[in-house]
C-alpha cells in the first residue's frame, strides 16, 4: 500500500468507525443475539476491512464490506464458535423491576428469533431490519434468491407457530388462574 | 403482502438494535490488532518460506541426510524493534525495573520469582493467583475455538485442568476457582465449573440455558453476567447450595460491568447505558452507595481487565479517549484523580500493586507493541516493560 493510501486510511478508518460503528455493533447484534460476541464479530469485520483497505477502491462501499464481512464470518465460523444462542432454561428472576419490563408483550418475538438456526436468523435480520432485496441478502449469503425465500419462510412459520404456542399456554394458564 | 408478524417482527429488530450502546475506543483497538494479525500473518510466512527451502534442501541433498537429522531452528523475520517505531510519548518515559507482581510475557511466564516457558503454541488470556499456584487461560489452538484452563506451579509443572471460554475466578482462599464453558454441538449447553487445584477434582457443576460468563467470586458464590440478554445481567451461583440469584437488573438498557474488591467483600455494579451503578456489601444486603455520572458512559473502558475496585469504595477505570487511568469514588462522582497515560496508547489491563500506586498494561499505536508502565499519584508513568511486536502480556491480576 503506498503512503498516500496509508495516511489516507489513517484519517479515514477512525472518521468511519465513530460514524458506522453503532449501527453495524445493532447488525451484529442481531446477528449472534449476544453483545460480547456482537462486539467481537464487529472488531474482527473491521480489523479485515483496515487490512483490506488498499483493495477496496469505493469508499462508499465501505459499509457494505464490513456487513458482507460481518456475515459470512459469522455464518461460516458459527460452528467452531462458542456462540450465545438457543436458550433452554432461564436465570432466576430479577430482584430489580427493569424499565422494559412494560415492553415485555413487544419483545415475544426476539426470545424465539433466537433460537433459529444461523442463517435462518441471518436472513431475518438482512431482510426484516436491513431491509435489503432478495436477490442482495443471496449474494451476502452466498446461495440463491430460492434459498433466501424458502430460508425467510421456514422462518417465519417457525416464529408464528412458536407465538401461537406460547400465547396458546398463556390463555391455558390465564383461565385456569 | 407484508403481514401483522413481519411488521412486528421489523419493530422488535430495531428496537432491540437500538439497544447496543457505542464502543469507545474501537478504532484504537481495531487498528492495534490489525497491526497484531499483519504481525502474525508475517511470522508465518517467514516460517512456511523458511520451511520450503528446508525441505528443497532435503530433496536436493536426497539420501546425504539421515531420517534424524532436526530442521533448524527456526529463524525470527527482521523486524524493527519496539525502540526503533516507539512513539515519542512513549519513549519520553522513565525506565524502570520490571514490574512487582507476576506476568507473562509471550511463553515465559514469571511466577513467585521463577520463570519458565510455557507450552508451544499458547497465548495466554487471563492470569491469577489461586493459592501457591497461578491459574491461566490460554488460547492453545483448539479447533472448537475454546480456551484451555490450567494451572502452572513455582516449578513450572503445567496441569490443564478443563476447556473454557466464558470467563474465570478464584475464591477468596484461592483453592477452588471457577469457568463458564459452552458445549459445540447444535444446541450448545453453558456450563459453569468450580474446581479444587488442591485435589485436582471438579466440585460442582450447573448447566445452564443461557450463556453466563464468570466475571469474578464474592463471599457469596461465583459471579457471572447473563449475557444472553442485552441487559448483562449478574447473577451469584452458590456452588455449595447450587442456587442461582440474580443480583441487579440496571437498567436493562445496555450491559452491567461488575467489579468486585480485593477483599472479595464489597461489589461495584455499573450500568454502562445510564452511567449508574450501586455498591453492595452482600447479595441482597443493602446499597452501600449508589450515584449515576454522564462521565463513566462513553469514554472510558468498562471491562474486568481495565479497571479495579478497592475497599476505601474507589473504582480506578481506564479512559481510552482521555489517554488516562481515572479514579471515582462510590458514590460514582469523579474524584478529579488522574493517572495520564501516553497519547498514542490503549489501556488494557490495571492491576494496583503495594511498590507503585498503578500498573498500566498499554499497546502502543504506533511500534503495535505492549508495555507496562508504573503509575504513581498524578506524575508521569515509568515504562517497566516493553514486549514486542505482536506479543502478549499478561499481568497476575488481583
Amino acid at each position: 500500500m503506498s503512503r498516500e493510501s496509508q495516511s489516507e486510511r489513517d484519517e479515514a478508518f477512525p472518521a468511519f468507525v465513530g460514524a458506522r460503528s453503532r449501527a453495524l455493533l445493532g447488525t451484529a447484534y442481531l446477528l449472534t443475539g449476544d453483545h460480547g460476541l456482537a462486539e467481537d464479530l464487529l472488531q474482527t469485520a473491521l480489523t479485515k476491512t483496515y487490512l483490506a483497505w488498499g483493495r477496496i477502491r469505493d469508499r462508499d462501499a465501505l459499509e457494505a464490506y464490513v456487513r458482507q464481512t460481518m456475515i459470512t464470518t459469522h455464518v461460516s465460523s458459527w460452528r467452531r464458535r462458542w456462540r450465545g444462542e438457543t436458550p433452554t432454561e432461564t436465570l432466576p428472576e430479577s430482584t430489580y423491576d427493569s424499565p422494559t419490563s412494560a415492553s415485555d408483550e413487544r419483545a415475544r418475538i426476539y426470545p424465539h428469533l433466537r433460537a433459529l438456526p444461523v442463517r435462518q436468523r441471518a436472513v431475518v435480520v438482512l431482510r426484516y431490519y436491513e431491509d435489503l432485496p432478495e436477490a442482495e441478502i443471496a449474494r451476502l449469503l452466498g446461495c440463491s434468491p430460492g434459498t433466501v425465500k424458502s430460508q425467510a419462510h421456514r422462518a417465519l412459520a417457525t416464529l408464528r407457530e412458536r407465538l401461537g404456542d406460547e400465547t396458546e399456554r398463556e390463555l391455558t394458564q390465564g383461565g385456569a388462574s | 403482502m407484508t403481514s401483522s408478524l413481519e411488521s412486528r417482527l421489523a419493530d422488535e429488530l430495531r428496537h432491540e438494535a437500538e439497544r447496543v450502546g457505542e464502543l469507545p475506543g474501537l478504532a484504537e483497538r481495531v487498528v492495534a490488532r490489525a497491526h497484531v494479525v499483519r504481525r502474525r500473518r508475517a511470522l508465518t510466512a517467514a516460517a512456511v518460506s523458511g520451511l520450503a527451502v528446508v525441505v528443497l534442501f532435503v530433496a536436493f541433498v536426497g539420501g546425504g541426510l539421515s531420517n534424524t537429522s532436526t530442521l533448524p531452528p527456526a529463524h525470527k523475520t527482521p523486524h524493527p524493534s519496539a525502540s526503533a517505531t516507539l512513539s515519542e510519548s512513549l519513549r519520553q518515559l522513565p525506565q524502570g525495573t520490571p514490574p512487582d507482581v507476576d506476568y507473562i510475557v509471550g511463553r515465559q511466564a514469571h511466577l513467585g520469582g521463577s520463570t519458565h516457558m510455557l507450552p508451544s503454541g499458547w497465548i495466554v488470556q487471563r492470569l491469577l493467583r489461586a493459592g501457591d499456584r497461578w491459574v491461566v487461560t490460554a488460547q492453545v489452538g483448539d479447533p472448537e475455538g475454546r480456551e484451555a484452563v490450567a494451572t502452572v506451579t513455582k516449578q513450572g509443572d503445567v496441569v490443564v485442568l478443563g476447556y473454557a471460554g466464558a470467563g474465570l475466578a478464584v475464591d477468596p482462599s484461592g483453592r477452588y476457582i471457577a469457568w463458564g464453558s459452552a458445549s459445540s454441538d447444535a444446541s450448545p449447553t453453558y456450563r459453569l465449573t468450580e474446581y479444587d487445584v488442591t485435589t485436582n477434582s471438579v466440585v460442582a457443576g450447573r448447566t445452564l440455558g443461557q450463556p453466563a460468563r464468570v466475571v469474578g467470586w464474592a463471599k457469596e458464590g461465583v459471579i457471572a453476567l447473563n449475557n444472553a440478554g442485552s441487559g448483562g445481567s449478574p447473577v451469584v451461583w452458590d456452588p455449595q447450595a447450587d442456587t442461582l440469584t440474580k443480583v441487579w437488573g440496571g437498567s436493562g438498557a445496555g450491559p452491567t460491568f461488575v467489579a468486585y474488591s480485593r477483599s472479595h467483600h464489597l461489589w461495584v455494579l455499573l450500568d454502562q447505558k445510564s452511567g449508574c451503578g450501586v455498591v453492595l456489601s452482600r447479595v441482597g444486603g443493602t446499597v452501600a452507595a449508589k450515584g449515576c455520572t454522564n462521565r463513566l458512559k462513553d469514554p472510558y473502558t468498562l471491562t474486568p481487565l481495565a479497571s479495579f475496585f478497592a475497599d476505601d469504595h474507589l473504582l480506578a477505570v481506564a479512559s481510552v479517549s482521555m489517554h488516562s487511568v481515572r479514579i471515582f469514588d462510590a458514590q460514582l462522582a469523579d474524584t478529579g484523580d488522574a493517572h495520564p497515560i501516553p497519547a498514542g496508547t490503549v489501556a488494557l489491563q490495571i492491576v494496583p500493586t503495594t511498590g507503585v500506586h498503578l500498573l498500566v498494561l498499554v499497546m502502543g499505536i504506533s511500534d503495535r507493541s505492549p508495555h507496562v508502565l508504573g503509575c504513581v499519584g498524578n506524575g508521569p508513568c515509568e515504562r517497566l516493560l516493553d514486549g514486542s511486536l505482536g506479543e502478549q502480556v499478561v499481568l497476575a491480576g488481583p
